[in-house]
C-alpha cells in the first residue's frame, strides 16, 4: 500500500491541489447563496453543498498530506521528458481521437446526421489504418446510414 | 392460492401472439441495454410512445420485456467491452471484463445470463407473493432513512471501486454529489452553480454523464492506448457449469434478496442493488482478493442483484404507485396511460392484475434466458472486430443515445466534458463509478437531508433515532472504517466468544466423525 502511494505521489499531489482549490471555491460559492432565513438555515440551498464541500476539502487535505509525505511536490519536467511525452504514440492517438470527437460534435446538427457520422467513421478508420480505403468507405457509409435509418425511421428517435 | 392464479395467468400468455411479442420485446430490450446510452428507461419511454395505441395487455407485456431485457443486456457490453450498457451493469464491469480479457468471455456471458435469470426469478417471487408485506417495509423509509441510504450507496461504491485506495473512491463519490447540486434545487427553486447558463438550470442529465464517464472514456482509452493487448476471443462453453451455480447458491439467494430489498426502496434502483450485493459477496467470499480481477462470485452477485431489483422495483409500483427505480417510473406512467391504476386499491379493483403482471414478468424472464443463452456466441463476434473500427461506431451510437434523451446539443457537450473528466480521473487513479453514483444519489441525499430537517424543525435527533437509521449508520461506519486496524480488532474482540463457540461446536462434530 505504501509503495503504491509512493508511486502515485506526484499525480496525487497535483490532484490534491486541484481538488482543494475546487472544494474551497464550492464552499465560497455555497456560503454566498441566499439563506431563506424565514424557513430556517436547514432549508437553505447552501446546506448540502457546504457539508459536502467541507467533506471533499477534508479528503483532499488527507490526500495532499499523504502525497507530501512521499515528496509528491517534487515535480520537475525536464526537456527530455517533455519531448518524450509530445512524441509518444499514446498522446498522438489521444489527440487525434479526441479532436475527431470534437469535430464530429461540432458538425452535428449543421450537416445531415448520416453524412457527419460517415465522415467521422471514415476519418477514424483512416487515421488508425484499420482497413483499406474501399472497405473503410463501405463500413463508414453502411454503419452511419443503417444507424440513421434504424433510429430515425424505425424507432422515431430525434437525431441531431 | 396465489401460485394457482399465477400459473393460470401464465398459461393464458402461452399463445403465439404473446410469445412473439415477448421474444421481440426482450430481444429489443437486450439491444437497448447493450448500447451505451440507450438504457432501460429510454427503451421503455420510446416503446411507451410506440405502443400507445396497442391493446393494453400486449403493450404492457412489451414494456416489461424491454425492461427485463435491457437490464440484462447491459451486462453484454460490460463484459465484452468494459462499457456498462446501463448503469445497472456498472458493477458487472468489475469482474466481467477481466474474465473476458482472460479468454473466458463466453463463460462470463453464460454465467451473467443464468445469474440474471435466477435474480429475475427471485424478483418474480417477491412481485407475486410478497408485494403487500414488502410494501409495508418500504413505506417505513422516511426522509432520514433515505438520506442515510444515499450516503451508504456512495460510501460503499467508493470502497468497492477503489479497493487499494478507498480515499480516492470517496473523493470521486463526493465530487459526484457536488456535481449533482448543479441546477435548480427542489425545495426553494434556487439555481445552484449555474453561472448564468440557462441549460444548467435542469442540472446534468444522467445519460450524458453516464455515456461520457463510461463510454467516451473507454473509447478514448481504447483508441489511444496502443499497448493494450487485443481482445481475447474464446468460443468455449456458453452454458455455465452446474457446479459453478450450485457452489454459489448462497451468493445467488443473498444477492437476489438484496436486489429485491433495494428494488422496493423507492428511487434507489438497479445500480445500487448490484453494488451492495457485490460488496456483500466480497465480504463473504473466501477469495476476496480475486474481486475486481475476474471473480465469478462477483459477477454472479452483481448480475443476480440487478435483475432481482427489477422485480423488487415493480412491487411498490403495483402496491403503492411509487416507482422503485427510474425505468419503473416510466413503466408506472405507461400503466396509467393504459388505464391500469396501480396503488393500494389495485388489489381491490383488479385483484388478478398483480398475477397477470407477474406472469408477464415471468414469461419475459424465460425469454431473456432463452435469447441470452442462444445469442451468446454470435455476440462474441463483436470481439473480433478491430477496436479502431468498433469504438467509433459505438461512439456514434452514444451520440444517438445522448441526444435522444431530450434532443439538446447541450447534452452532447456535457457528455464530452464528462468524458474528459473521466479520462483524467482514470489516469489519476480515481474510479468513475462513485462519481456517477454520486450524481444519481446527490439530489436524493440533498432533498431528504433538508426535508428531514424541515420536518424536525432543524433537529438532527430523528436522523439517529429509528432502527433503520441506526442500521444504516452502522453499515456506513463499517464501510468507511471496517478495514482499519482499530475497528477490525474491536470487532474481532467483540465476536471472539462467538468464534470460540463456533470452533468448539465444529471440533465436537469432528471428534464424532
Amino acid at each position: 500500500m505504501q509503495d503504491k502511494h509512493k508511486e502515485t505521489a506526484k499525480p496525487d499531489f497535483i490532484a490534491a491541489v486541484v481538488l482543494t482549490l475546487l472544494s474551497l471555491s464550492i464552499l465560497g460559492i455555497s456560503l454566498a447563496m441566499p439563506e431563506y432565513a424565514r424557513q430556517g438555515a436547514h432549508a437553505a440551498p447552501s446546506l448540502s453543498p457546504t457539508i459536502f464541500s467541507l467533506l471533499m476539502l477534508f479528503c483532499s487535505l488527507i490526500l495532499l498530506v499523504r502525497s507530501v509525505r512521499f515528496r509528491g511536490y517534487g515535480i520537475w519536467i525536464s526537456r527530455e521528458m517533455f519531448l518524450q511525452f509530445v512524441r509518444s504514440r499514446l498522446v498522438h492517438n489521444f489527440v487525434a481521437a479526441f479532436s475527431l470527437v470534437l469535430i464530429y460534435a461540432f458538425l452535428l446538427g449543421k450537416l445531415h446526421f448520416a453524412l457527419v457520422s460517415a465522415l467521422y467513421l471514415f476519418a477514424n478508420i483512416l487515421y488508425f489504418r484499420s482497413t483499406g480505403l474501399l472497405k473503410n468507405l463501405i463500413i463508414s457509409v453502411l454503419s452511419s446510414v443503417s444507424i440513421w435509418y434504424c433510429f430515425d425511421s424505425l424507432f422515431l428517435i430525434p437525431l441531431p | 392460492m396465489g401460485l394457482v392464479y399465477l400459473f393460470q395467468e401464465f398459461i393464458k400468455l402461452l399463445n403465439v401472439t404473446d410469445l412473439l411479442y415477448c421474444l421481440f420485446s426482450v430481444q429489443l430490450g437486450i439491444i437497448f441495454g447493450m448500447l451505451p446510452g440507450l438504457t432501460a428507461t429510454v427503451g421503455i419511454a420510446i416503446l411507451t410512445a410506440l405502443t400507445f395505441k396497442w391493446d393494453p395487455g400486449n403493450a404492457i407485456l412489451v414494456l416489461i420485456g424491454i425492461y427485463v431485457g435491457a437490464i440484462y443486456g447491459g451486462s453484454r457490453t460490460a463484459i465484452l467491452l468494459n462499457i456498462p450498457g446501463t448503469p445497472a451493469s456498472a458493477a458487472t464491469c468489475l469482474d466481467g471484463f477481466p474474465l473476458s480479457r482472460t479468454g473466458k468471455a463466453a463463460e462470463a456471458l453464460g454465467l451473467a445470463t443464468t445469474s440474471s435469470f435466477l435474480g429475475s426469478m427471485v424478483g418474480l417471487i417477491a412481485l407475486a407473493f410478497l408485494t403487500p408485506l414488502l410494501a409495508d417495509t418500504a413505506l417505513k423509509f422516511k426522509s432520514y432513512e433515505v438520506f442515510w441510504l444515499g450516503v451508504f450507496g456512495v460510501a460503499i461504491c467508493g470502497n468497492l471501486t477503489a479497493a487499494t485506495d478507498p480515499l480516492k473512491g470517496w473523493i470521486s463519490g463526493i465530487l459526484g454529489i457536488l456535481l449533482s447540486f448543479v441546477g435548480m434545487e427542489a425545495i426553494q427553486g434556487y439555481g445552484r452553480f449555474t453561472f448564468g447558463v440557462s441549460e444548467l438550470m435542469a442540472g446534468f442529465s444522467i445519460i450524458p454523464v453516464l455515456v461520457g464517464t463510461y463510454a467516451l472514456v473507454e473509447i478514448l482509452s481504447n483508441l489511444s492506448d496502443v499497448e493494450t493487448p487485443s481482445m481475447v476471443t474464446q468460443i468455449g462453453r456458453v452454458l455455465p457449469r452446474f457446479g459453478d451455480i450450485v457452489k454459489n447458491w448462497v451468493n445467488i439467494v443473498r444477492s437476489g434478496l438484496i436486489g429485491v430489498f433495494i428494488g422496493i426502496i423507492p428511487g434507489v434502483g438497479e445500480n445500487i442493488g448490484s453494488y451492495v450485493a457485490y460488496d456483500f459477496a466480497k465480504r463473504a467470499s473466501k477469495k476476496p482478493e480475486e474481486f475486481g480481477k475476474g471473480s465469478i462470485e462477483g459477477l454472479i452477485a452483481s448480475e443476480t442483484a440487478n435483475n432481482a431489483v427489477v422485480g423488487g422495483a415493480l412491487v411498490p409500483v403495483l402496491a403503492l404507485a411509487i416507482p422503485g427505480s427510474p425505468p419503473a417510473a416510466v413503466l408506472l406512467a405507461a400503466l396509467f396511460l393504459h388505464d391500469v391504476r396501480p396503488g393500494p386499491l389495485l388489489m381491490i379493483e383488479q385483484p388478478m392484475y398483480i398475477y397477470t403482471f407477474s406472469a408477464m414478468f415471468g414469461l419475459a424472464t424465460i425469454a431473456m434466458f432463452v435469447l441470452g443463452i442462444g445469442i451468446v456466441k454470435p455476440l462474441l463476434k463483436i470481439l473480433r472486430i478491430k477496436r479502431t473500427i468498433l469504438m467509433p461506431i459505438v461512439f456514434v451510437l452514444c451520440m444517438v443515445g445522448t441526444y435522444a434523451i431530450s434532443g439538446r446539443m447541450f447534452d452532447i457537450q456535457v457528455m464530452i466534458c464528462f468524458g474528459v473528466l473521466g479520462f483524467a480521473m482514470r489516469k489519476l487513479g480515481f474510479p468513475e463509478a462513485p462519481l456517477v453514483l454520486g450524481i444519481i444519489l446527490g439530489p436524493m441525499v440533498d432533498e431528504n437531508l433538508r426535508r428531514g430537517l424541515i420536518l424536525s424543525g432543524g433537529g438532527i435527533a430523528p436522523f439517529f433515532s429509528s432502527v433503520i437509521s441506526i442500521l444504516l449508520i452502522t453499515a456506513i461506519f463499517f464501510t468507511l472504517f471496517g478495514r482499519t486496524k482499530p475497528v477490525s480488532s474491536v470487532v474481532r474482540a467483540f465476536f471472539r466468544p462467538v468464534t470460540l463457540l463456533a470452533d468448539s461446536v465444529k471440533s465436537i462434530f469432528r471428534t464424532r466423525k
